[in-house]
């Protein structure tokens, strides 16, 4: 016993060391961890949340929770998935990997980027504090509608909810000019931009619709403060106010937002579907391109979230709701493609990456549904649209946040997430989304709106919302699995080798984790995919012979890479 | 294994159909929009069926079976060009069904032989029937009641009295904001007599839950007569009947409120509408 009192003074100082190294830390790969790791803190909270509200409308009744609880729930809950877990998330994904896979030492602006974190974390600190303040959280919905949130809304819930976003929006921003500067700056030689990986090219995509996106909101957020503590009357129409205006400004945020969610994890998609079907990304040009119509048509479809306010063009806002399935369709088919004819290893990374394509498609093709405004008139505020939004969201963000997860985490922590765990994870999950959704559309169809505590037996809903209920938690042990394959990854020793995938990327050239500096040496850079060069090199010198010297998109039709197959075939 | 491919392609279809029914609408435009759904639904069902027998199929047949290099093919014009142009043909074709669509369910004739302005409030609605002098205002205790003539169009002119509320009635497959400062109206024909609840799908505060109300469709005599007790009943309102005397809403932000808190006011503390517990 006395080997421990020599022990406990000896390790004291150094976990102090390390906890400081870790708050004042500029290394981006650190900086990513921070992300990842609050963001899924944030997530289990907003589901620990979901779950609540699950629970009180298994039944009619107020069971668990009073209609004021339930109201700031579902408030918070939407905050913290959009905006301090699903962007946040992929930002995290971005700083680890952005610099990795250009071939750089660190992101453009390395202390811009901590600022960016610590403006996310206590963004986030403030939005949840509100439920310790007299009258708790804000409760007016993640999307805040005024007047409801202006004169209606006493408590300084809402201006904590308002500061916190507000600060999230800020961060983002930052995050956004670092990615864009970084990628723009910082690739290596031979890095052209039409061989960056494609979440490199999602990422920048992303960042640049960040900059258009965020600042309307950072606006409106500024104006619903002025008005409800400076006098003004911006948004309240009885003082000759416009409460429409305040959905313009939030959905010219809130659209181009959850392709800003989405893009990064369709990058991830393309990673993990690539490298586990031993293929290039089949259509690379026409996946960027995509990408890149994507975001331009996400800045014009922001009032189809109001149809039904009857003061917009309901025509112009549906044509184009309706062309941006196109490219998210294009994409889905290359990933099919990029599957076909390859070798699939099935793990837990492509697991999920082929159960995004089953869930998201169902959520794809509801949201066609949507974008007919006839078809809104009944789906808009009710359970069909809360369906549709986790069913893209689940089904695409966070499936394919799992599938990064485990992907890169050997990559992260030199550690792997344990592969029996992962699949049972995925197991749970691909039956826990449709039992948990499939109720939620029909629910919707037959009346149910949304952000309701209660409704009356007589409704008839208690039988379909007892099977979302079930789903709901059958989601939630399906989590353990995936925390539990965290921790005890964790408490092993690093043993994962720089490459353990066969990846393609360059952040398998280096070491897992890799060095401060991340690179000793860079591979030569001639195509997308400088690792799989590198392997068929170290393989056979005839492949690489015909590798080089190609950009990664040779021409229609004569794509195929000649050479011996090693291992026949 | 045949067996459970044969089956493939039946589960999408069995999958949205779990989730997808839509139900028969009650008035004329709301059959629009069920016709329109129907399209839609069977659509959305073959692309689903698409996308899910093609990653199914890639699934089965290319997992790796042993280290031999995959192809390497990485581009095809055709095909891009194809799964580009073919999603296009579909929502052209959808945005065409769409719009006609859309002008039906939008349409308001010129002369309906009754139009109702709707008020809505935190937290209950007020119907006033346009020159009939009949006023019906909800209380909080029990759904108001909108009594309309079965078989005939009626036209609504909605508005609010304080935040953003939206008339829904689910059996119509239609809604509508009623937003503060906004008039919005629009019409429907309602097929047969019958009684469909409706509820503000809005999120509008506190008791947003419990803002429901009644749509009662009667034959044009009865409906008629309903009118003639309502005039007739006059000074003494029924439970969730007000007095004609109230004020038209009509006249939107500026005419009086059924609430005496007005907008900017403290809110909940002076409403009638609702207490908790006040609504069966």
């Amino acid at each position: 016993m006395t080997a421990l009192t020599d022990v406990v003074p000896a390790e004291r100082p150094r976990a102090g060391a390390d906890l400081l190294e870790w708050i004042t830390t500029t290394d981006h790969k650190r900086i990513g961890l921070l992300y990842l790791g609050t963001a899924i803190v944030f997530f289990l909270l907003a589901g620990l949340m979901a779950e609540f509200m699950r629970a009180e409308l298994s039944a009619p009744g107020l069971q668990f929770l009073t209609t004021s609880e339930y109201n700031q729930l579902f408030t918070i809950h939407g905050t913290l998935m959009l905006l301090f877990f699903a962007t946040p998330v992929a930002i995290g994904f971005g700083n680890y990997f952005i610099p990795l896979q250009v071939g750089a030492a660190d992101m453009a602006f390395p202390r811009l980027n901590a600022l960016s974190y610590w403006l996310f974390l206590f963004g986030g600190v403030l939005v949840v504090s509100g439920f310790g303040v007299a009258g708790g959280a804000a409760q007016n919905g993640w999307t805040a509608y005024v007047p409801l949130s202006d004169g209606y809304t006493q408590g300084s819930g809402m201006d904590l909810w308002i500061l916190g976003v507000g600060m999230v929006g800020f961060s983002g921003i930052l995050g956004a000019v670092n990615f864009i500067t970084t990628i723009f700056t910082k690739r290596a030689p031979g890095m052209t931009m039409f061989r960056m990986p494609i979440f490199t090219w999602n990422m920048l995509v992303t960042s640049a619709m960040i900059l258009f996106a965020f600042p309307p909101l950072t606006a409106a957020l500024a104006m619903l403060f002025i008005d409800r503590h400076l006098g003004g009357s911006i948004f309240a129409p009885a003082q000759g106010g416009d409460a429409v205006i305040w959905q313009d400004l939030f959905w010219f945020f809130g659209h181009p937002e959850v392709y800003i969610i989405i893009l990064p994890f369709f990058g991830i998609m393309s990673e993990v579907v690539s490298v586990f079907s031993g293929r290039p990304i089949f259509g690379y040009r026409q996946i960027v391109i995509a990408t890149f119509s994507i975001a331009f048509l996400s800045m014009s479809v922001w009032a189809h979230h109001m149809f039904t306010t009857g003061v917009v063009n309901d025509p112009f806002f549906s044509v184009m709701s309706y062309l941006i399935a196109i490219p998210t369709g294009v994409k889905i088919f290359n990933w099919i493609a990029t599957m076909w004819k390859g070798q699939i290893r099935l793990t837990t990374a492509m697991l999920f990456c082929i159960g995004m394509l089953y869930t998201f498609t169902i959520g794809g093709i509801s949201g066609v549904m949507a974008a007919s405004p006839p078809l809104d008139f009944q789906f808009n505020d009710s359970y069909f649209i809360v369906a549709h939004f986790h069913n893209v969201l689940i089904g695409g963000t966070v499936f394919l946040t799992f599938a990064g997860f485990y992907y890169w985490f050997p990559k992260m922590t030199g550690r792997f997430l344990d592969e029996r765990l992962g699949k049972l994870h995925f197991a749970t999950w691909l039956v826990g989304v449709p039992l948990t959704l499939l109720p939620m559309y029909q629910l919707g169809l037959d009346g149910m709106p949304r952000r309701i505590a209660d409704y009356a037996p007589a409704t008839g809903w208690s039988d379909l919302n007892m099977v979302a209920t079930v789903g709901a938690i059958l989601l939630g042990l399906g989590t353990i699995p995936f925390l539990v394959a965290i921790v005890a990854a964790l408490r092993q020793p690093a043993t994962a080798p720089a490459d353990p995938w066969g990846g393609f990327a360059l952040e398998w050239a280096t070491s897992s984790p890799p060095p401060a500096h991340n690179f000793d040496t860079l591979p030569p850079i001639r195509s997308d995919r400088p690792v799989f060069d590198a392997r068929m090199a170290a393989a056979g010198a005839g492949v690489a012979a015909s590798l080089a010297g190609g950009s990664p998109a040779p021409g229609p039709g004569t794509g195929s890479v000649p050479g011996p197959r090693p291992g026949g075939g | 294994m045949t067996r459970l491919r044969r089956a493939l392609p039946l589960l999408p279809v069995a999958a949205l159909a779990a989730g997808g029914c839509m139900p028969q609408a009650a008035t004329t435009q709301g059959q629009a929009t069920f016709n329109l759904y129907q399209v839609f639904f069977w659509a959305g069902g073959v692309v689903a069926a698409i996308v899910w027998i093609l990653t199914t199929v890639a699934v089965l047949r290319y997992r790796r079976r042993s280290d031999a290099l995959p192809s390497q093919v990485r581009e095809n014009t055709r095909l891009e060009f194809a799964w580009t142009a073919l999603p296009f043909l579909t929502v052209a074709g959808l945005s065409v069904l769409t719009l006609l669509t859309l002008s039906t369910v939008d349409a308001v004739p010129r002369d309906t032989p009754l139009t109702v302005h709707v008020l809505a409030f935190r937290w209950s609605w007020q119907f006033t029937y346009q020159g009939q002098g009949v006023v019906v205002t909800g209380d909080g205790t029990q759904p108001p009641e909108l009594v309309l003539p079965a078989g005939q169009t009626t036209e609504i002119v909605l508005n609010s009295a304080d935040v953003i509320h939206s008339f829904w009635v689910p059996d119509f497959l239609f809604k509508r904001d009623a937003i503060p400062g906004v008039t919005n109206r629009f019409a429907f024909t309602v097929k047969q007599p019958g009684t469909w609840s409706g509820q503000c799908a809005r999120y509008c505060g506190l008791y947003h839950d419990q803002m429901t109300f009644v749509v009662r469709a009667m034959p044009a005599p009865q409906f008629l007569a309903w009118l003639a007790a309502q005039r007739a009943a006059g000074s003494s309102p029924v439970p969730g009947l007000a007095s004609p005397a109230v004020a038209s809403p009509a006249a939107g932000q500026g005419g009086p409120s059924p609430l005496p808190g007005a907008p900017s006011s403290t809110p909940g503390a002076s409403s009638p509408a609702s207490s908790p517990g006040s609504v069966p």
